[in-house]
């Protein structure tokens, strides 16, 4: 916007008045016209410069919400080999890992205890081949005795018990054989039942070390599940309130900014004010203009109509135009106007 | 540990007291007889008298439940309550075998 000059720039120095009024006249309008310009100057410098305050504040509250996002965000989670880990989550994983390690007790537990019913049933599968060998010893000892009983008739007989001297000889060699083989098959399951009492030895061993380590009774498990519901509920419970807060901040955060931009809007009526000192200002100039050029002229009424004309011109802005018209008697002639003032003017 | 059978009309109850740990496997070999002989379909295991369970106690329920799969029976779970329930819910037992 183009500024009003001032009184002494448009009248190009000026004529001695000859009245002691008109000298108070110029001086009051000359006086009003200065300190209308200084007023609008300072008016538009200070209210400049609130406007760029109230923008930077308005930007550094944006800044700082979004600061307050990024913060919540970073406690709200760690990063591990490049993964973005969710702390609430943290819970949910252990227990998940408190439930495998459990099951993977009870799958052992139950293999511990189906292997020993196992070897049990093994155990006295093993007592009835003892029992059955116990039997075979016990017949061949009788066979033993047979064939020995056998060798001492075919002795009383003989040369006619020669053939049934060989058959109780092989008698003999044959029981003895079997309780070689009886021997032998003896130790195989004494060994045997020792291996199998061994493996439940070590399943009872095993047994016994994990309840030291309170595997087994599960205690520790069951505890550390509740701990762990009670941090995840906790944790769940601080996130929402965070995230409350987070939004309560962004809310009232926005709610400042809109309320500083219209401040700022509101600041920009200050434009207005600026235009109404400028018309008045241009409007004093004017007769200022007229009594220093036409001093003899103030009283005469078709010299005066033309400075109302001159003055009512001068102001493009309506609302100062129409209060001039009314009080300088050019109400008719306003109301004759038909073009709408410059955009220019009055927009702002 | 100990157990009693009791033959309902409809269904065979076998109520254990006491607390079922490893040193129990041997007696609770007679528990899983009583199973798979039973005369009904259904059998429950009442375990509203056994006070402590540990990790070797539902291993040996789950294979209790194993053999009265193989025999034809349906095994189910009653009075479970106090640390009994919390081994059972921690161990999951209740997915595998119907608690009462």
């Amino acid at each position: 916007m183009s500024a009003i000059p001032k009184f002494e720039e448009v009248s190009g120095g000026r004529a001695e008045p000859r009245t002691a009024f008109a000298r108070l006249l110029l001086g009051t309008i000359e006086s009003a016209n200065g300190i209308l310009c200084d007023t609008a100057e300072d008016v538009e410098a200070q209210t400049g410069r609130l406007s760029a305050l109230f923008r930077s504040l308005t930007e550094n509250t944006d800044s700082q919400t979004n600061r307050l996002g990024d913060l919540v965000g970073q406690i709200a989670s760690v990063e591990h080999n490049g993964e973005t880990i969710d702390l609430v989550s943290f819970p949910t994983i252990l227990q998940q890992s408190l439930t495998e390690v459990t099951e993977r007790i009870l799958v052992l537990s139950k293999q511990g205890v189906s292997l020993i019913y196992s070897l049990d049933e093994i155990i006295g599968e093993i007592d009835e081949v003892n029992s059955c060998i116990t039997e075979i010893e016990a017949i061949n000892k009788q066979t033993r005795l047979l064939s020995l009983n056998a060798q001492i008739e075919a002795a009383r007989a003989g040369s006619a018990g020669g053939g049934f001297q060989i058959v109780s000889t092989e008698m003999h060699e044959l029981s003895r054989r079997i309780d070689a083989l009886s021997e032998r098959m003896r130790a195989s399951i004494t060994k045997v039942t020792e291996s199998v009492q061994e493996v439940i030895g070590s399943i009872r061993t095993e047994y016994q070390e994990l309840s030291e380590i309170g595997a087994m009774d599960l205690t520790s498990h069951i505890d550390a599940k509740e701990q762990l519901e009670v941090l995840l509920k906790a944790l769940i419970s601080r996130n929402e309130s965070i995230q409350q807060t987070l939004g309560d901040s962004t809310e009232t955060s926005r709610m400042i900014g809109d309320e500083i931009r219209e401040v700022v809007v509101a600041m920009q009526f200050q434009d207005r004010m600026r235009q109404r000192s400028d018309a008045i200002v241009a409007a004093f100039g004017k007769v200022a203009e007229f009594m220093e050029t036409c001093p003899d002229l103030v009283a005469d009424e078709a010299s005066c109509q033309s400075l109302t004309t001159t003055i009512l011109d001068t102001i493009t802005l309506s609302e100062v135009r129409q209060v001039f018209a009314r009080n300088l008697g050019g109400a008719e002639a306003e109301q004759d106007r038909s073009s709408p003032p410059s955009p220019s003017i009055e927009l702002f | 540990m100990d157990f009693k059978v009791v033959t309902k009309p409809d269904t065979t109850s076998i109520e254990l007291s006491g607390v079922l740990t490893f040193d129990d496997h041997e007696r609770f070999k007679a528990v899983v007889e009583a199973i798979t002989v039973a005369e009904s379909d259904g059998v429950e295991l009442d375990l509203t008298g056994m006070k402590m369970i540990d990790s070797a106690g539902i291993g040996m329920l789950l294979l209790a439940n194993d053999r009265a799969g193989k025999a034809g029976k349906t095994l189910a779970l009653r009075g479970v309550t106090g640390h009994v329930a919390k081994v059972v819910e921690l161990s999951k037992v209740d997915q595998i075998i119907k608690v009462l």
